[in-house]
């Protein structure tokens, strides 16, 4: 019996070693002169660049390597702590190689208010993007880009922690209009978030520290995850999401959309999970009862509120247990409840 | 059985005949494009994989096309396929690859994953019979250039 590097060809171990991160892959170099080869084309690239480290350097040249040798990219994970604005230049660098290299996802993550601007409408120009996933970026400082091109290729776009304004967020919403997922989380300087023209889009999470108002036209819309952890009332719309099969909204307030008796639900979600304050959760039941008792509405049939099953969450035990639907009768500070609603 | 099922003749490297139902053979991407093309007159040649590996292969497939077979059988029989040694292991990683089953092939690349985590590249060298063909300088080399990644 031959040894493994004589069996398995370069291009097996390469697929062996995608199943791993690249740390993990790049211990795996030092196995055999085969295996280091196998290595040094690993398609996703994950780095953590920090002061301490100084490991910049090390960065740089593999980069250099993949950019010499044409090697395919799929995946470029940057994090840096390095608060160190020696390496924006190294950044811009890293990312047009990635670009280059023919790149499918980008994570990056930076410290909050670095002073670091990102290319944005560059890495949106890439026709290979298929995830964008941005942490802690200011985008005020980037200029509006004035080139109207839509880039399609995008199917998950992801900003957290981000700082910019609400014609930023639509220019790039504008630009990515058949993404399929978006997640908006902790983003500071928004007023407004409208989703409107969004063609494919199926997953949309929300979390905001302050109120919002967001506007959702969305015939695909399949899943929405809101938090709302402003003091005000929430601001949400929802003009048109007939597919919208599971509803999460978390905050002390419930969208008037909900619970107003004069306002029609314009979605049919079949779950609904609400972590709420005990007389907003009272507002919702009383308001689900409404809808189940008013037959004299005339909407088509499909659209009628047929059956509703409630659960509470056990935080002790991490479950779901059934309760009665009794709105009023039930003993409730602040908890999770998940409805299970038939149309 | 129906009337209209077809069966295929394989045969491995070592002369081994296989008879095979059609619709069982064509899980291996390469058989069906051979089938696809009509370019499958009586016997189609394997010769990259021999009988011992065609057997388990065949397994494999049989398992996975059984009707009403439940996602937990599956995965109990599958946990106890991988369980074999590098050897076989690595016969059935290169029979998968020919063969073009993709499902079989990452199934395979990942039990040689979990078996690397965790170990020193001692302990993976010598659970997968690799040939350190480093010189010890060239190691040494390599091991500070990637010193990062052993932290």
């Amino acid at each position: 019996m031959g040894a493994t590097s004589d069996i398995l060809s370069d291009c097996l171990i390469h697929k062996i070693l995608c199943f791993l991160s690249f740390k993990e892959a790049t211990k795996m170099s030092i196995l055999s002169k085969t295996w280091l080869r196998a290595w040094s084309t690993h398609p996703n690239l994950e780095f953590k660049v920090d002061y301490l480290n100084d490991n910049m350097k090390k960065v740089d040249s593999i980069m250099e390597r993949y950019r010499d040798g044409k090697i395919p990219i799929e995946r470029f994970e940057l994090s840096d702590s390095s608060y160190s604005q020696e390496i924006f230049p190294l950044f811009d660098k890293w990312l047009h190689i990635a670009l280059q290299n023919g790149v499918k996802d980008i994570i990056f993550g930076v410290p909050r208010y670095t002073s670091y601007t990102i290319p944005i409408f560059t890495i949106f120009a890439a026709k290979s993007l298929r995830e964008l996933v941005l942490n802690g970026f200011n985008l005020k400082r980037v200029p509006l880009s004035s080139d109207v091109a839509n880039y399609n290729s995008l199917r998950k776009l992801s900003l957290s922690h981000i700082n910019l304004d609400d014609n930023m967020l639509q220019t790039l919403l504008d630009r990515c209009s058949l993404i399929v997922s978006l997640v908006l989380e902790h983003c500071f300087g928004l007023e407004k978030i409208e989703l409107l023209n969004l063609q494919k889009i199926k997953l949309v999470t929300i979390t905001a520290f302050t109120n919002l108002h967001v506007k959702i036209e969305a015939p695909t819309l399949e899943h929405l995850y809101y938090f709302d952890a402003g003091e005000g009332y929430p601001m949400l719309d929802i003009i048109n999401a007939p597919n919208l099969v599971s509803l999460e909204y978390i905050g002390d307030q419930i969208p008037k959309i909900f619970v107003d008796a004069n306002l029609q639900w314009n979605c049919h979600p079949r779950k609904v999970v609400l972590v709420t304050t005990s007389k907003m959760i009272s507002c919702f039941m009383d308001r689900l009862m409404n809808m189940k008792s008013s037959s004299h509405e005339s909407r088509p049939l499909r659209s009628k509120l047929q059956e509703v099953t409630t659960y509470k969450f056990d935080w002790e035990n991490q479950n779901w247990h059934p309760v009665e639907f009794e709105s009023g009768k039930l003993a409730l500070s602040r908890d999770k409840f998940y409805f299970l609603l038939d149309w | 059985m129906s009337s209209s099922t077809k069966f295929l003749t394989l045969k491995t490297c070592d002369d081994k005949k296989f008879v095979l139902d059609e619709a069982i053979a064509v899980r291996s991407q390469t058989i069906k494009n051979m089938v696809e093309d009509d370019c499958v007159s009586n016997v189609i040649p394997l010769p990259n994989v021999d009988s011992k590996t065609m057997t388990k292969v065949i397994e494999y497939w049989k398992k996975h096309s059984e009707e009403g077979i439940s996602k937990d059988m599956l995965m109990d029989f599958d946990k106890a396929f991988v369980k074999v040694h590098h050897s076989i292991l690595h016969a059935l990683i290169l029979a998968a690859n020919f063969l073009n089953d993709k499902e079989m092939l990452d199934m395979m690349c990942q039990e040689v994953v979990d078996r690397i985590k965790g170990k020193t590249p001692e302990e993976i060298r010598k659970e997968f019979d690799i040939k350190n063909d480093f010189t010890p300088e060239e190691e040494e080399e390599i091991r500070k250039e990637n010193a990062w990644a052993f932290e």
